[in-house]
């Protein structure tokens, strides 16, 4: 019992959950926006997908991986896009299109990477932790927060700025209202199908920065499939948050450290523990704190009802 | 009745076979398209692809084996659908009810082929059921949406098979892989020899399916109540439908129908439980069932054509080198066009189009003023 308390309070554990935090919270946000905005995206996880085989991809030609994380963001965004074409251009099914789009982006990310990359692969030019001057020599908060990836700085700040133009400005007020009532937008003569797609284009951008944050800072390669069903949690994790940017990045971390446990678990073999049955841990913990937040929360009143001028 | 004459292609946008049938044409065409961008040849993929799905008696059994796990699938999503609901689960709920079925398989050794096969595939149905059971409780009693739960359990019922093969069920003897063992000899399911074609028995099961799902939905006062439900959540409740019951009991079938999809799969085909068991049939089956817009023939005659999508796309990747993900590609273009066919924007664009030329047609001469009574009432 002793050695799981030393283990939460470890500067490694602390520092690896922060670390696996950091997908979860740029496509969580990035979701947050969509649904406030009325648009649902099953398509998180092939956002995410996307995103880290574009950023692999520009990373490798490049050998730059500020643009590989570019990258990421503009392949998260053209799956946003064909979201966007066919739920707010077309008015079509938004969950059959996003799951329409996870299955696209799974077997176009196989299928080019395999024709591509073939199927032997070695590491791309990626991101080392940036060490924050000082800071980071700190002991335990050092490691923890001054010694993380570029991504892990931005999905903080653009977790507060996005909270901050969603509550405090005009344009985050339109994005509630295109959500919440969009013939009141329309009414005062604001296009809704254009505030829709901004919001989700961020949410494109964010998501496929979160996937980049898997394969240029995690893993420095990409595998198929390698989002194994985060954008799923990250789903998840939306509801949970009650539709608030700064929360996702609360609730990311707290997923995140069922994530770092079942890591631990399996490095150190704690009490013979089978992997398979660590790995349960994240979403059997996911499952349980959903079920608890289901209804405390009321969902955008236009979620996932397409929305045409009549 | 007048006969009302319009435009061809008004007429075929309103005919829902046909726009099936074009969009599986313009999705395979896309997909073609994206290989040919890509840089595959071909004049050597297309012939794999059609000889791997229909080339001869072997190939047509590989569709038809193909096509039974996502029939059985397609057809638990379609009853899913119907009452408004997106089980994504299938793939958790084919594992779950495969895993029971070899557990249950080793700790009853039945001799009896008809018994066995009949033990097995009731375990396929309680555990399937279970599985998605307890995503339709959560939906009913916890208000939580069964897409993220079916998906995560999923995730949980895929590791408690990867668990089972790596460890207590492992097969010691297997040449070193992670899977179980083979499923008794009594438990099998047998190809039948049809004279021209061999076909698997699981197909005929698999048909047997769709048919009973056909007589519960279209045919029983639960599949109306079901089907109000999903039509219209709203007016069902005030009507004072039983929806938890109905909720929890569609998810039931949906997983039961999997689970037997599952047990199938391991007495009909695979024979041993392993961590690739599955290689995303209940994916493909949300396919299956869009396609066939949730209508037990429509999944019959869908899965059939996803399950030679499958043979072609894997005789593909063997001949041609082609990676066989294109076929995941062909099956998310599909249900991409299917959207956009049923979209609002395209529905009301239909309409307004017949209204137009109905209001024509009724301003010819000989056929009354437009406006009055008789076609008012075509409008409607």
């Amino acid at each position: 019992m002793d050695s799981l308390v030393e283990l939460f309070i470890s500067t490694a554990f602390v520092a690896s959950t922060m670390r696996l935090a950091v997908p979860l919270i740029l496509a969580g946000t990035g979701e947050v926006i969509s649904e406030r905005a009325g648009i649902l995206n099953i398509g998180l996880e092939g956002m995410m997908l996307m995103g880290a085989f574009t950023a692999v991809l520009a990373a490798d030609a490049t050998g730059d991986p500020w643009l590989g994380a570019l990258a990421g963001a503009l392949g998260g965004m053209a799956v946003a896009a064909a979201h966007g074409a066919i739920v707010i251009a077309w008015s079509g099914d938004q969950i059959v299109s996003g799951l329409a789009l996870n299955l696209g982006a799974l077997g176009l990310t196989t299928y080019l990477s395999r024709r591509i990359f073939g199927t032997g692969q070695s590491e791309v030019a990626h991101f080392e932790p940036i060490d924050v001057p000082l800071l980071s020599d700190l002991p335990f908060f050092g490691p923890v927060l001054f010694a993380q990836s570029p991504f892990f700085y931005f999905a903080l700040a653009a977790a507060a700025a996005l909270s901050f133009v969603l509550f405090r400005t005009r344009f985050g007020l339109v994005w509630q209202a295109a959500g919440e009532d969009p013939d009141a937008l329309d009414s005062v003569g604001i296009s809704v199908q254009r505030t829709r797609w901004t919001a989700l284009i961020v949410c494109g951008a964010m998501a496929g920065m979160g996937g980049a944050s898997i394969s240029l800072a995690q893993l420095f390669t990409f595998i198929e499939n390698m989002t194994g069903g985060q954008g799923f949690i990250a789903l998840a994790l939306v509801i949970v948050t009650r539709w608030r940017p700064m929360w996702a990045v609360g609730i990311a971390l707290f997923f995140a450290a069922a994530d770092a446990l079942s890591l631990r678990i399996q490095a150190l073999d704690f009490a013979a523990i089978p992997f398979q049955l660590s790995l349960m841990l994240p979403l059997v913990l996911t499952l349980v704190v959903y079920g608890f937040a289901a209804r405390a929360g009321r969902p955008p009143t236009a979620l996932g009802r397409p929305w045409m001028k009549s | 009745m007048r006969a009302k004459p319009q435009s061809l292609g008004l007429a075929l946008l309103g005919r829902e076979h046909f726009v099936v049938l074009a969009v599986m044409a313009l999705g395979l065409t896309l997909s073609l398209a994206m290989l040919a961008i890509t840089g595959a040849d071909l004049s050597e993929a297309l012939p794999a692809l059609f000889n791997g799905a229909l080339g001869d008696a072997r190939a047509i059994e590989e569709t038809l084996s193909q096509s039974i796990p996502i029939m059985f699938t397609g057809l638990g999503v379609a009853v899913g659908l119907r009452a408004g609901l997106f089980n994504i689960g299938g793939e958790g709920q084919i594992y779950v009810s495969a895993l029971a079925a070899i557990v249950v398989s080793q700790a009853l050794p039945i001799s009896n082929p008809v018994l066995a096969v009949a033990l097995v595939l009731l375990v396929g149905v309680m555990a399937g059921g279970l599985w998605a059971g307890v995503a339709g409780w959560m939906r009913a009693y916890l208000g939580m949406n069964e897409v993220i739960t079916t998906i995560l359990l999923n995730g949980i019922g895929i590791l408690l098979a990867g668990w089972a093969v790596h460890g207590p069920l492992r097969d010691r003897g297997g040449g070193g892989y992670p899977w179980s063992e083979k499923i008794g000899e009594p438990f099998r399911l047998p190809v039948l020899d049809l004279g021209p074609v061999t076909v698997p028995a699981g197909f005929l099961l698999a048909l047997g399916a769709a048919a009973v799902v056909w007589i519960l939905l279209e045919r029983t006062v639960a599949g109306v109540e079901l089907r109000a439900l999903g039509d219209s959540p709203a007016a069902a409740a005030y009507a004072g439908s039983r929806v938890t019951l109905i909720v929890i009991g569609a998810m039931v079938c949906a997983g039961a129908l999997a689970g037997i999809g599952g047990v199938v799969e391991l007495a009909g085909k695979q024979e041993r439980l392993s961590d690739f068991f599955s290689p995303g049939y209940g994916f493909t089956a949300i396919a299956v069932a869009l396609v066939g817009n949730a209508r037990a023939g429509g999944v019959a005659f869908s899965a059939v054509f996803f399950g030679a999508l499958t043979a072609g796309a894997s005789s593909m990747e063997r001949i041609a080198q082609v990676p066989a993900a294109t076929s995941l590609v062909a099956q998310a273009i599909i249900v991409a066009l299917l959207v956009l066919a049923r979209s609002e924007r395209l529905q009301r664009w239909v309409r307004a189009r017949r209204q137009i030329s109905r209001m024509l047609e009724d301003q010819t001469p000989g056929n009354g003023m437009p406006g009055d009574l008789r076609s008012e009432g075509q409008v409607v």
